[in-house]
Protein backbone atom coordinates (compact mmCIF):
# COMPACT_ATOMS: atom_id res chain seq x y z
CA UNK A 1 0.00 0.00 0.00
CA UNK A 2 1.58 3.32 -1.00
CA UNK A 3 1.38 6.26 1.66
CA UNK A 4 0.64 10.06 0.60
CA UNK A 5 3.81 12.05 0.60
CA UNK A 6 2.12 13.78 3.46
CA UNK A 7 1.20 10.57 5.70
CA UNK A 8 5.04 9.25 5.21
CA UNK A 9 6.48 13.23 6.52
CA UNK A 10 4.00 12.92 9.58
CA UNK A 11 4.75 9.50 10.44
CA UNK A 12 8.44 10.80 10.20
CA UNK A 13 7.67 13.84 12.89
CA UNK A 14 5.73 11.41 15.04
CA UNK A 15 9.04 9.27 15.15
CA UNK A 16 11.35 11.89 16.18
CA UNK A 17 9.50 13.36 18.64
CA UNK A 18 8.56 10.28 20.52
CA UNK A 19 12.40 9.73 20.30
CA UNK A 20 13.43 13.25 21.52
CA UNK A 21 10.30 13.09 24.41
CA UNK A 22 11.54 8.79 24.98
CA UNK A 23 15.28 10.34 25.22
CA UNK A 24 14.21 13.38 27.62
CA UNK A 25 12.33 11.53 29.67
CA UNK A 26 15.29 8.50 29.86
CA UNK A 27 17.96 11.16 30.72
CA UNK A 28 15.85 13.38 33.48
CA UNK A 29 16.73 12.22 37.05
CA UNK A 30 13.33 13.13 38.57
CA UNK A 31 11.27 10.18 37.47
CA UNK A 32 11.74 6.55 38.69
CA UNK A 33 13.35 3.88 37.06
CA UNK A 34 10.21 1.44 36.94
CA UNK A 35 7.99 4.22 35.33
CA UNK A 36 10.87 5.98 33.16
CA UNK A 37 11.13 1.70 31.72
CA UNK A 38 7.41 1.50 31.27
CA UNK A 39 7.82 5.08 29.26
CA UNK A 40 10.52 4.17 26.95
CA UNK A 41 9.57 1.09 26.22
CA UNK A 42 5.83 2.07 25.25
CA UNK A 43 7.45 4.94 23.17
CA UNK A 44 9.42 2.30 21.60
CA UNK A 45 6.40 -0.03 20.59
CA UNK A 46 4.25 3.22 19.71
CA UNK A 47 7.15 3.54 17.35
CA UNK A 48 7.24 -0.13 16.08
CA UNK A 49 3.74 0.54 15.31
CA UNK A 50 4.41 3.42 12.86
CA UNK A 51 6.98 1.99 11.01
CA UNK A 52 5.22 -1.27 10.55
CA UNK A 53 1.80 1.01 9.18
CA UNK A 54 3.63 3.65 7.51
CA UNK A 55 6.02 2.37 6.03
CA UNK A 56 6.02 -1.24 5.62
CA UNK A 57 2.02 -0.88 4.85
CA UNK A 58 1.00 -3.21 7.36
CA UNK A 59 -2.11 -2.62 7.18
CA UNK A 60 -2.55 -4.12 4.03
CA UNK A 61 -0.67 -7.27 5.19
CA UNK A 62 -2.83 -10.86 5.40
CA UNK A 63 -4.25 -11.36 9.22
CA UNK A 64 -1.80 -13.64 9.79
CA UNK A 65 1.02 -11.39 9.30
CA UNK A 66 -0.49 -8.45 10.79
CA UNK A 67 -1.41 -10.53 13.85
CA UNK A 68 2.16 -11.74 13.84
CA UNK A 69 3.74 -7.96 14.24
CA UNK A 70 1.14 -6.82 16.55
CA UNK A 71 2.08 -10.25 18.78
CA UNK A 72 5.80 -8.96 18.42
CA UNK A 73 5.50 -5.22 19.44
CA UNK A 74 3.44 -6.58 22.32
CA UNK A 75 5.25 -9.52 23.78
CA UNK A 76 8.50 -7.37 23.33
CA UNK A 77 7.25 -4.63 25.11
CA UNK A 78 5.66 -6.92 27.93
CA UNK A 79 8.63 -8.90 28.47
CA UNK A 80 10.96 -6.12 28.61
CA UNK A 81 8.89 -4.31 31.13
CA UNK A 82 8.18 -7.01 33.42
CA UNK A 83 11.02 -8.18 33.52
CA UNK A 84 12.07 -4.71 34.62
CA UNK A 85 10.05 -4.69 37.01
CA UNK A 86 10.91 -8.09 38.99
CA UNK A 87 14.35 -7.51 39.00
CA UNK A 88 16.54 -7.85 41.37
CA UNK A 89 20.53 -7.85 42.35
CA UNK B 1 -8.70 2.61 4.64
CA UNK B 2 -7.03 2.94 0.62
CA UNK B 3 -5.27 6.11 0.79
CA UNK B 4 -5.98 8.72 -2.41
CA UNK B 5 -2.47 9.74 -4.41
CA UNK B 6 -1.88 13.22 -3.31
CA UNK B 7 -0.96 14.34 -6.93
CA UNK B 8 -1.24 12.25 -10.05
CA UNK B 9 1.12 10.12 -11.38
CA UNK B 10 4.45 11.98 -12.78
CA UNK B 11 4.61 9.51 -15.83
CA UNK B 12 2.09 7.83 -17.76
CA UNK B 13 3.46 4.10 -17.28
CA UNK B 14 3.08 1.84 -20.06
CA UNK B 15 3.53 -1.74 -17.58
CA UNK B 16 1.52 -0.82 -14.88
CA UNK B 17 2.61 -3.76 -12.13
CA UNK B 18 -0.77 -5.76 -11.94
CA UNK B 19 -3.21 -4.06 -9.27
CA UNK B 20 -2.35 -5.36 -6.37
CA UNK B 21 -4.94 -7.75 -4.53
CA UNK B 22 -6.98 -6.29 -1.34
CA UNK B 23 -4.76 -8.05 1.52
CA UNK B 24 -1.04 -8.82 0.42
CA UNK B 25 2.66 -8.42 1.55
CA UNK B 26 4.30 -6.12 -0.63
CA UNK B 27 7.55 -7.57 -2.74
CA UNK B 28 7.77 -11.35 -2.15
CA UNK B 29 6.08 -13.60 0.17
CA UNK B 30 8.71 -15.91 1.24
CA UNK B 31 11.09 -13.21 1.90
CA UNK B 32 8.51 -12.41 4.50
CA UNK B 33 9.94 -15.69 5.76
CA UNK B 34 13.21 -14.46 6.62
CA UNK B 35 11.90 -11.05 7.87
CA UNK B 36 9.82 -12.80 10.64
CA UNK B 37 12.78 -15.22 11.85
CA UNK B 38 15.03 -12.20 11.87
CA UNK B 39 12.16 -10.76 14.02
CA UNK B 40 11.77 -13.61 16.28
CA UNK B 41 15.51 -14.26 16.58
CA UNK B 42 15.92 -10.60 18.01
CA UNK B 43 12.80 -10.88 20.25
CA UNK B 44 14.24 -13.85 21.76
CA UNK B 45 17.66 -11.65 22.36
CA UNK B 46 15.69 -8.87 23.75
CA UNK B 47 13.96 -11.87 25.91
CA UNK B 48 17.39 -13.09 27.33
CA UNK B 49 18.67 -10.00 27.82
CA UNK B 50 15.62 -9.16 29.96
CA UNK B 51 15.65 -12.27 31.49
CA UNK B 52 19.55 -11.88 32.94
CA UNK B 53 19.48 -8.65 33.73
CA UNK B 54 16.24 -9.54 36.13
CA UNK B 55 18.80 -11.59 38.19
CA UNK B 56 21.47 -8.81 37.93
CA UNK B 57 20.04 -5.93 37.86
CA UNK B 58 23.51 -3.50 39.29
CA UNK B 59 25.55 -5.10 37.13
CA UNK B 60 23.44 -3.89 34.46
CA UNK B 61 22.62 -0.52 35.42
CA UNK B 62 26.42 0.09 36.11
CA UNK B 63 26.99 -0.80 32.47
CA UNK B 64 24.25 1.20 30.72
CA UNK B 65 25.77 4.52 32.70
CA UNK B 66 29.46 3.68 30.76
CA UNK B 67 27.19 4.25 27.39
CA UNK B 68 27.20 7.14 25.24
CA UNK B 69 23.92 7.65 25.33
CA UNK B 70 23.21 10.60 23.18
CA UNK B 71 25.44 9.32 20.51
CA UNK B 72 22.50 6.23 20.37
CA UNK B 73 19.63 9.32 20.10
CA UNK B 74 21.31 10.23 17.70
CA UNK B 75 21.54 7.17 15.61
CA UNK B 76 17.96 6.41 16.43
CA UNK B 77 16.93 9.44 14.36
CA UNK B 78 19.48 9.04 11.81
CA UNK B 79 17.82 5.52 11.16
CA UNK B 80 14.31 6.80 11.50
CA UNK B 81 15.14 9.30 8.76
CA UNK B 82 16.69 6.68 6.65
CA UNK B 83 13.81 4.92 6.89
CA UNK B 84 10.95 7.58 5.78
CA UNK B 85 14.00 8.28 2.90
CA UNK B 86 13.17 5.05 1.44
CA UNK B 87 9.46 4.70 2.49
CA UNK B 88 9.53 7.94 -0.10
CA UNK B 89 11.96 6.05 -2.55
CA UNK B 90 9.42 3.29 -2.65
CA UNK B 91 6.16 5.53 -3.48
CA UNK B 92 8.61 7.61 -6.37
CA UNK B 93 9.19 3.99 -7.74
CA UNK B 94 5.41 2.96 -7.38
CA UNK B 95 4.75 6.53 -9.45
CA UNK B 96 7.29 5.73 -11.92
CA UNK B 97 10.11 8.36 -11.22
CA UNK B 98 12.84 6.53 -11.56
CA UNK B 99 15.17 9.34 -10.83
CA UNK B 100 13.66 10.80 -7.88
CA UNK B 101 14.01 7.22 -6.84
CA UNK B 102 17.10 6.41 -7.00
CA UNK B 103 18.10 10.22 -5.21
CA UNK B 104 16.19 8.89 -2.13
CA UNK B 105 17.69 5.56 -2.64
CA UNK B 106 21.01 7.24 -1.95
CA UNK B 107 20.33 9.19 1.04
CA UNK B 108 18.86 6.34 3.01
CA UNK B 109 22.40 4.94 1.65
CA UNK B 110 24.54 8.08 3.10
CA UNK B 111 22.59 8.05 6.67
CA UNK B 112 22.81 4.28 6.99
CA UNK B 113 26.79 4.65 6.45
CA UNK B 114 26.39 7.29 8.98
CA UNK B 115 24.71 5.17 11.42
CA UNK B 116 27.65 2.48 11.08
CA UNK B 117 30.20 5.29 11.13
CA UNK B 118 28.92 6.18 14.27
CA UNK B 119 28.61 2.96 15.84
CA UNK B 120 31.87 2.12 15.12
CA UNK B 121 33.20 5.15 16.90
CA UNK B 122 30.96 4.17 20.33
CA UNK B 123 32.63 1.04 19.50
CA UNK B 124 36.30 2.26 19.87
CA UNK B 125 35.44 4.74 23.09
CA UNK B 126 34.03 1.69 24.85
CA UNK B 127 36.76 -0.35 23.79
CA UNK B 128 39.42 2.21 24.75
CA UNK B 129 37.53 2.43 27.56
CA UNK B 130 38.42 -1.52 28.71
CA UNK B 131 35.28 -2.71 27.65
CA UNK B 132 34.89 -5.50 25.82
CA UNK B 133 32.45 -8.43 25.26
CA UNK B 134 33.78 -10.28 27.82
CA UNK B 135 33.63 -7.38 30.71
CA UNK B 136 30.26 -8.63 31.78
CA UNK B 137 27.15 -10.03 30.95
CA UNK B 138 25.79 -6.12 29.69
CA UNK B 139 28.45 -5.83 27.84
CA UNK B 140 28.24 -8.92 25.86
CA UNK B 141 24.51 -8.25 24.94
CA UNK B 142 25.67 -5.09 24.39
CA UNK B 143 28.23 -5.62 21.99
CA UNK B 144 26.96 -8.84 20.47
CA UNK B 145 22.99 -7.46 20.28
CA UNK B 146 24.07 -3.70 18.81
CA UNK B 147 26.90 -6.12 16.46
CA UNK B 148 24.61 -8.31 14.97
CA UNK B 149 22.01 -5.26 14.06
CA UNK B 150 25.12 -3.47 13.15
CA UNK B 151 25.61 -6.74 10.22
CA UNK B 152 22.41 -6.44 9.13
CA UNK B 153 22.79 -3.14 8.89
CA UNK B 154 25.73 -3.14 6.70
CA UNK B 155 24.35 -5.94 4.34
CA UNK B 156 21.21 -3.44 4.47
CA UNK B 157 23.64 -0.96 2.90
CA UNK B 158 24.95 -2.86 0.54
CA UNK B 159 21.46 -4.54 -1.12
CA UNK B 160 20.49 -0.58 -1.16
CA UNK B 161 23.32 0.34 -3.30
CA UNK B 162 22.63 -2.65 -5.75
CA UNK B 163 19.30 -1.97 -5.89
CA UNK B 164 19.54 1.59 -6.56
CA UNK B 165 21.66 1.01 -9.13
CA UNK B 166 18.95 -1.49 -10.86
CA UNK B 167 16.62 1.19 -10.01
CA UNK B 168 18.66 4.00 -12.09
CA UNK B 169 18.40 1.44 -15.18
CA UNK B 170 14.86 1.31 -15.46
CA UNK B 171 13.97 -2.10 -16.88
CA UNK B 172 10.29 -1.25 -16.46
CA UNK B 173 9.75 -5.07 -15.26
CA UNK B 174 7.45 -5.85 -12.34
CA UNK B 175 9.87 -8.10 -10.75
CA UNK B 176 12.25 -5.02 -9.84
CA UNK B 177 9.65 -3.21 -7.90
CA UNK B 178 9.30 -6.87 -6.51
CA UNK B 179 13.18 -6.64 -5.18
CA UNK B 180 13.01 -3.17 -4.84
CA UNK B 181 10.28 -3.77 -1.91
CA UNK B 182 11.93 -6.71 -0.17
CA UNK B 183 14.92 -4.60 0.08
CA UNK B 184 12.70 -1.62 1.72
CA UNK B 185 10.88 -3.98 4.32
CA UNK B 186 14.00 -5.08 5.09
CA UNK B 187 15.72 -1.99 6.02
CA UNK B 188 12.22 -0.94 7.85
CA UNK B 189 13.16 -4.20 9.80
CA UNK B 190 16.60 -2.95 10.73
CA UNK B 191 14.72 0.36 11.97
CA UNK B 192 11.89 -1.42 13.53
CA UNK B 193 14.25 -3.83 15.69
CA UNK B 194 16.55 -0.33 16.79
CA UNK B 195 13.67 0.83 18.06
CA UNK B 196 13.52 -1.92 20.75
CA UNK B 197 17.25 -2.01 20.54
CA UNK B 198 17.78 1.38 22.11
CA UNK B 199 15.51 1.84 24.66
CA UNK B 200 16.63 -1.75 26.26
CA UNK B 201 20.19 -1.27 26.10
CA UNK B 202 20.27 2.44 26.64
CA UNK B 203 17.41 3.98 28.75
CA UNK B 204 15.50 1.49 30.80
CA UNK B 205 16.65 1.22 34.28
CA UNK C 1 13.17 -37.57 -14.71
CA UNK C 2 12.48 -41.06 -15.66
CA UNK C 3 10.80 -43.87 -13.28
CA UNK C 4 14.25 -45.64 -12.18
CA UNK C 5 16.05 -42.06 -10.98
CA UNK C 6 12.26 -40.81 -9.69
CA UNK C 7 12.65 -43.97 -7.56
CA UNK C 8 15.97 -43.56 -6.36
CA UNK C 9 15.66 -39.74 -5.41
CA UNK C 10 12.86 -40.92 -3.39
CA UNK C 11 15.13 -43.29 -1.46
CA UNK C 12 18.12 -40.31 -1.03
CA UNK C 13 15.17 -38.17 0.20
CA UNK C 14 13.90 -41.04 2.66
CA UNK C 15 17.46 -41.46 3.84
CA UNK C 16 17.01 -37.67 5.09
CA UNK C 17 14.82 -38.93 7.64
CA UNK C 18 17.47 -41.99 8.63
CA UNK C 19 19.95 -39.20 9.35
CA UNK C 20 17.58 -37.69 11.55
CA UNK C 21 16.38 -40.58 13.35
CA UNK C 22 20.07 -42.12 13.98
CA UNK C 23 21.93 -38.91 14.68
CA UNK C 24 18.96 -38.23 17.33
CA UNK C 25 18.78 -40.99 18.89
CA UNK C 26 22.33 -41.71 18.91
CA UNK C 27 24.16 -38.27 19.24
CA UNK C 28 21.30 -36.46 21.39
CA UNK C 29 19.38 -39.07 22.90
CA UNK C 30 22.84 -41.96 24.14
CA UNK C 31 25.18 -39.20 23.43
CA UNK C 32 23.75 -37.20 26.03
CA UNK C 33 23.51 -33.89 23.90
CA UNK C 34 19.97 -33.06 24.33
CA UNK C 35 20.78 -30.39 26.06
CA UNK C 36 25.12 -31.10 26.03
CA UNK C 37 27.26 -30.29 29.13
CA UNK C 38 28.23 -26.41 30.14
CA UNK C 39 31.78 -25.95 28.91
CA UNK C 40 32.03 -24.54 31.99
CA UNK C 41 31.94 -28.00 33.57
CA UNK C 42 34.59 -28.84 35.79
CA UNK C 43 36.78 -31.99 34.50
CA UNK C 44 36.24 -33.69 36.64
CA UNK C 45 32.46 -34.04 36.91
CA UNK C 46 32.59 -34.73 33.13
CA UNK C 47 35.03 -37.51 33.47
CA UNK C 48 32.77 -39.01 36.42
CA UNK C 49 29.99 -38.69 33.82
CA UNK C 50 31.99 -40.54 31.01
CA UNK C 51 33.14 -43.12 33.48
CA UNK C 52 29.50 -43.80 34.92
CA UNK C 53 27.74 -44.05 31.25
CA UNK C 54 30.75 -45.44 29.03
CA UNK C 55 29.16 -47.99 27.27
CA UNK C 56 26.03 -45.81 26.58
CA UNK C 57 27.88 -42.87 25.20
CA UNK C 58 30.44 -45.45 22.84
CA UNK C 59 27.18 -47.08 21.06
CA UNK C 60 25.04 -43.58 20.59
CA UNK C 61 28.40 -41.84 19.01
CA UNK C 62 29.03 -44.52 17.09
CA UNK C 63 25.64 -44.42 15.23
CA UNK C 64 25.77 -41.34 15.63
CA UNK C 65 28.92 -40.94 13.55
CA UNK C 66 27.17 -43.20 10.96
CA UNK C 67 24.25 -41.53 10.77
CA UNK C 68 25.80 -38.48 8.77
CA UNK C 69 26.58 -41.39 6.14
CA UNK C 70 22.87 -40.73 5.13
CA UNK C 71 23.46 -36.54 4.95
CA UNK C 72 25.48 -37.78 1.96
CA UNK C 73 22.89 -39.46 -0.04
CA UNK C 74 20.40 -37.09 1.20
CA UNK C 75 22.76 -34.53 -0.75
CA UNK C 76 22.64 -36.62 -3.53
CA UNK C 77 19.12 -36.97 -3.97
CA UNK C 78 18.95 -33.09 -3.52
CA UNK C 79 21.75 -32.42 -6.44
CA UNK C 80 19.27 -34.49 -9.42
CA UNK C 81 16.28 -32.40 -8.35
CA UNK C 82 18.34 -29.41 -8.33
CA UNK C 83 19.79 -29.97 -11.63
CA UNK C 84 16.35 -30.05 -13.22
CA UNK C 85 15.69 -26.86 -11.57
CA UNK C 86 18.71 -24.63 -12.63
CA UNK C 87 19.76 -23.95 -16.34
CA UNK C 88 23.07 -23.12 -17.68
CA UNK C 89 26.35 -24.88 -15.94
CA UNK C 90 24.17 -25.90 -12.41
CA UNK C 91 27.10 -24.69 -10.44
CA UNK C 92 25.22 -23.95 -7.13
CA UNK C 93 23.48 -27.26 -7.80
CA UNK C 94 27.49 -28.96 -7.15
CA UNK C 95 27.43 -26.09 -4.60
CA UNK C 96 25.02 -28.03 -2.92
CA UNK C 97 26.04 -31.34 -3.67
CA UNK C 98 29.71 -30.76 -2.38
CA UNK C 99 28.90 -28.99 0.97
CA UNK C 100 25.91 -31.27 1.55
CA UNK C 101 28.59 -33.86 1.59
CA UNK C 102 31.14 -32.25 3.43
CA UNK C 103 28.60 -31.08 6.01
CA UNK C 104 28.41 -34.83 6.51
CA UNK C 105 32.23 -34.99 7.73
CA UNK C 106 31.45 -32.43 10.58
CA UNK C 107 29.46 -34.34 12.48
CA UNK C 108 31.26 -37.44 12.34
CA UNK C 109 34.72 -36.38 13.51
CA UNK C 110 33.00 -34.71 16.37
CA UNK C 111 31.38 -38.43 17.88
CA UNK C 112 34.65 -39.76 16.78
CA UNK C 113 36.36 -37.23 19.42
CA UNK C 114 33.88 -37.95 21.85
CA UNK C 115 33.82 -41.25 21.03
CA UNK C 116 37.52 -41.24 22.17
CA UNK C 117 36.86 -39.53 25.06
CA UNK C 118 34.24 -42.42 25.74
CA UNK C 119 36.29 -45.08 24.93
CA UNK C 120 39.25 -44.73 27.57
CA UNK C 121 36.63 -42.48 29.90
CA UNK C 122 39.51 -43.78 33.37
CA UNK C 123 42.10 -41.17 32.39
CA UNK C 124 43.41 -37.67 32.82
CA UNK C 125 40.29 -35.96 33.29
CA UNK C 126 41.61 -32.67 31.84
CA UNK C 127 42.21 -35.02 28.57
CA UNK C 128 38.55 -36.04 28.93
CA UNK C 129 37.43 -32.41 28.98
CA UNK C 130 39.59 -31.46 26.07
CA UNK C 131 38.35 -34.47 23.88
CA UNK C 132 34.90 -32.88 24.26
CA UNK C 133 35.76 -29.33 23.71
CA UNK C 134 37.43 -30.74 20.82
CA UNK C 135 34.02 -32.18 19.95
CA UNK C 136 32.03 -29.24 20.71
CA UNK C 137 34.28 -26.56 18.57
CA UNK C 138 33.97 -28.96 15.65
CA UNK C 139 30.84 -29.78 15.31
CA UNK C 140 30.13 -25.72 16.07
CA UNK C 141 32.41 -24.03 14.09
CA UNK C 142 32.27 -26.41 10.97
CA UNK C 143 29.01 -24.76 9.53
CA UNK C 144 30.99 -23.27 6.57
CA UNK C 145 29.86 -25.90 4.28
CA UNK C 146 26.44 -26.24 5.22
CA UNK C 147 26.15 -22.23 4.43
CA UNK C 148 27.16 -23.37 1.25
CA UNK C 149 24.44 -26.13 0.95
CA UNK C 150 21.63 -24.25 2.33
CA UNK C 151 22.35 -21.39 0.53
CA UNK C 152 22.86 -22.95 -2.75
CA UNK C 153 19.42 -24.73 -2.47
CA UNK C 154 17.78 -21.58 -1.30
CA UNK C 155 18.92 -19.76 -4.62
CA UNK C 156 17.77 -22.58 -7.06
CA UNK C 157 14.49 -23.12 -5.52
CA UNK C 158 13.87 -19.68 -5.39
CA UNK C 159 14.57 -19.37 -9.18
CA UNK C 160 12.62 -22.32 -10.19
CA UNK C 161 10.53 -20.98 -13.21
CA UNK C 162 7.81 -23.88 -13.22
CA UNK C 163 4.08 -21.90 -12.28
CA UNK C 164 3.78 -23.78 -9.21
CA UNK C 165 7.77 -24.57 -7.92
CA UNK C 166 9.27 -27.77 -6.77
CA UNK C 167 9.66 -25.62 -3.09
CA UNK C 168 8.05 -23.32 -1.32
CA UNK C 169 9.81 -20.13 -1.44
CA UNK C 170 9.18 -19.61 2.07
CA UNK C 171 11.39 -22.90 2.37
CA UNK C 172 13.92 -21.51 0.56
CA UNK C 173 14.43 -18.54 2.54
CA UNK C 174 13.97 -20.04 5.67
CA UNK C 175 17.12 -22.11 4.67
CA UNK C 176 19.03 -19.32 4.09
CA UNK C 177 18.11 -17.82 7.26
CA UNK C 178 18.91 -20.42 9.21
CA UNK C 179 22.45 -20.91 7.47
CA UNK C 180 23.31 -17.12 8.60
CA UNK C 181 22.48 -17.77 11.88
CA UNK C 182 25.35 -20.03 12.33
CA UNK C 183 27.65 -16.89 11.99
CA UNK C 184 26.67 -16.70 15.92
CA UNK C 185 28.98 -19.98 16.15
CA UNK C 186 32.15 -17.28 15.53
CA UNK C 187 31.41 -16.15 18.83
CA UNK C 188 30.97 -19.02 20.87
CA UNK C 189 34.51 -19.68 21.65
CA UNK C 190 33.93 -16.82 23.80
CA UNK C 191 31.72 -17.90 26.22
CA UNK C 192 31.73 -20.45 28.79
CA UNK C 193 28.25 -20.32 29.42
CA UNK C 194 25.01 -18.18 29.13
CA UNK C 195 23.14 -18.15 25.59
CA UNK C 196 25.80 -17.54 22.79
CA UNK C 197 27.65 -20.71 24.48
CA UNK C 198 27.57 -23.76 22.75
CA UNK C 199 25.00 -25.51 25.33
CA UNK C 200 22.68 -22.04 25.04
CA UNK C 201 19.61 -20.98 23.42
CA UNK C 202 21.34 -18.90 20.27
CA UNK C 203 24.39 -20.66 20.02
CA UNK C 204 22.35 -24.61 20.31
CA UNK C 205 18.80 -24.51 20.46
CA UNK C 206 18.36 -22.32 17.07
CA UNK C 207 21.17 -23.73 15.18
CA UNK C 208 20.63 -27.74 16.11
CA UNK C 209 16.86 -27.72 16.12
CA UNK C 210 15.77 -25.58 13.21
CA UNK C 211 17.97 -27.96 10.33
CA UNK C 212 16.20 -30.79 11.60
CA UNK C 213 12.68 -29.34 11.22
CA UNK C 214 14.23 -27.51 8.41
CA UNK C 215 15.66 -31.10 6.61
CA UNK C 216 12.35 -33.23 7.32
CA UNK C 217 10.34 -30.21 5.24
CA UNK C 218 13.04 -30.29 2.44
CA UNK C 219 12.73 -34.18 2.69
CA UNK C 220 9.22 -34.18 2.25
CA UNK C 221 9.14 -31.78 -0.53
CA UNK C 222 11.91 -33.83 -2.55
CA UNK C 223 10.25 -36.73 -2.22
CA UNK C 224 7.49 -35.16 -4.02
CA UNK C 225 9.24 -33.71 -6.22
CA UNK C 226 10.35 -36.71 -7.49
CA UNK C 227 6.87 -37.77 -8.19
CA UNK C 228 6.34 -34.38 -10.25
CA UNK C 229 9.14 -34.78 -12.30
CA UNK C 230 8.72 -38.04 -13.21
CA UNK C 231 5.35 -36.70 -14.46
CA UNK C 232 6.98 -34.08 -16.30
CA UNK C 233 9.01 -36.22 -18.06
CA UNK C 234 5.94 -38.66 -19.01
CA UNK C 235 3.58 -36.37 -20.41
CA UNK C 236 6.81 -34.23 -22.21
CA UNK C 237 7.24 -38.01 -23.55
CA UNK C 238 4.06 -39.16 -24.27
CA UNK C 239 2.65 -40.62 -27.81
CA UNK C 240 -0.13 -39.55 -29.01
CA UNK C 241 -3.08 -41.85 -29.42
CA UNK C 242 -4.98 -41.50 -33.31
CA UNK C 243 -7.68 -43.49 -31.82
CA UNK C 244 -9.99 -43.30 -29.01
CA UNK C 245 -7.52 -44.11 -25.58
CA UNK C 246 -7.02 -47.16 -24.01
CA UNK C 247 -8.02 -47.31 -20.79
Amino acid sequence: MVQTRRALTWAWITLVAITVLSFTVAESSGIAGDIETAIVIAAAALKGRVILVWFMGVRSFPLAWRTFFDAWLLVNATVIVVSHLIGHG
Amino acid sequence: MGELLEDPPAAAAVDEPPPRPARALPGDVGFWTFIAADASLFAVLFFQFSLDRSSHVSVFNEGQRELLVPLGAVNTLVLVTSSWQLASAVRSAHRRDMAKATRLICGTVLLGLVFAVLKVFEYHVELSSGHTISTSSFFMYYFIITGIHLLHLIVGVIALVVIGFRVRRDTGSPRELVIFECGASYWHLIDLLWMFIFPLIYLAR
Amino acid sequence: MEAEEAKQVRLCALSGALFVFLFAFGWGFLGRNIPPYLPSMPAEELAAIYRDNASTLRIGFALGAFGTTFLVTWAIGLFRVMVKMERGGQLLSYAQLIGGTLTAFVPMFACFFWLTAAFRPEQDPAIIRMLFDLGWLTIDLGFGVTLVQYVAFGIVAMRDKREKPLFPKWLAWLGIWIALEFFVELIMPYFRSGPFSWSGLIAYWIPFFLPFIWIVAVTVYMYLAANRLNEEHESATAVPVAGPVAS
